[in-house]
């Protein structure tokens, strides 16, 4: 599907991403837990803009409804932009939030992603 | 111990005394020489691939493919090759669009190999003490870059 960044999602705005147990590894340089960044590599990256959570009276915990066992982290909605990946608000039905990334993650992409990422709900 | 227990003692542990000559051969033998011998990470991640390709369709919550069959034995092809005694096992994590990621964590570095399918996928790595971040892709049994990252987090820095 194709996406047109129309900055309707603003910059300073941030996306929230569900991170599946499996995807939470042990970083040995931090002594840390970290999201991998394998979490972050679908062409078509489904996220919540949280702000868009917010106004219509919600918060992040409504990412995690229904998912228990996942955890949540948040990156600005400006990180994909300075990697020149666009970012689309892509509102479902049950869902008017949803917005994706689109654009191939790399390696060296998909890193910066973890680099940016912070943990909102760690299982 | 009964004399027939005894007696089955005695003819089992046989293969035990140097007299008898195809000690090598017998199968217990090549069972406590596989034993010692099998790499601790290959039976670790093994269990860790087994367990994630039994994960159904959309396990990620945002409808991610299963991880492929294909993808998990090139990646076990990948670590033959790789692993050295002093290499600690990998972190298997998957992706998702069927693939996995092998990736370690430690000794000042980071090293992901992202595999996609037989001889397909790519790698990143970035060494924090000489900031040096190397990126490239797999498409062939040659793995000569990985060499030097895999010697890194072998070893204590």
């Amino acid at each position: 599907m194709s996406c047109t960044d129309d900055g309707s999602i603003l910059d300073s705005w941030s996306l929230l991403r569900r991170v599946h147990h499996s995807q939470v590894v042990p970083d040995g340089n931090t002594g840390k837990s970290r999201v991998s960044s394998g979490a972050f590599k679908d062409q078509e990256m489904s996220v919540d803009a949280e702000e868009l959570l917010q106004a219509s009276g919600a918060n992040w915990r409504k990412s995690l409804e229904g998912y228990e066992g996942y955890s949540l982290v948040r990156f600005p909605a400006a990180h994909p932009r300075t990697l020149g990946l666009p970012v689309c608000h892509k509102p479902l039905p049950d869902n008017s939030a949803h917005t994706e990334v689109h654009g191939k993650k790399t390696g060296s992409i998909a890193n910066k992603f973890v680099a940016a990422a912070q943990w909102v709900y760690l299982v | 111990m009964s004399s027939n227990a005894a007696r089955a003692y005695r003819a089992d542990d046989d293969f035990l005394s140097p007299a008898t000559a195809n000690y090598p051969n017998h199968p217990r033998f090549q069972q406590a020489r596989t034993a010692v011998s099998e790499p601790r990470w290959r039976s670790d991640v093994l269990g860790t691939l087994e367990s994630l390709l039994r994960m159904p369709a959309g396990w990620n919550s945002y409808g991610s493919k299963p991880m492929s069959w294909d993808a998990a034995m090139f990646g076990m092809i990948l670590l033959n090759s790789l692993m050295k005694t002093d290499t600690p096992p990998p972190s298997v994590v998957p992706t998702a669009g069927g693939g996995l990621q092998l990736e370690w964590h430690l000794n000042k570095v980071d090293l992901e190999i992202h595999v996609t399918g037989p001889y397909e996928g790519d790698f990143w790595w970035h060494d924090h003490l000489t900031g040096e971040e190397v990126s490239g892709e797999i498409k062939s049994a040659d793995l000569q870059a990985l060499v030097k990252p895999m010697n890194r987090v072998g070893r204590s820095a």
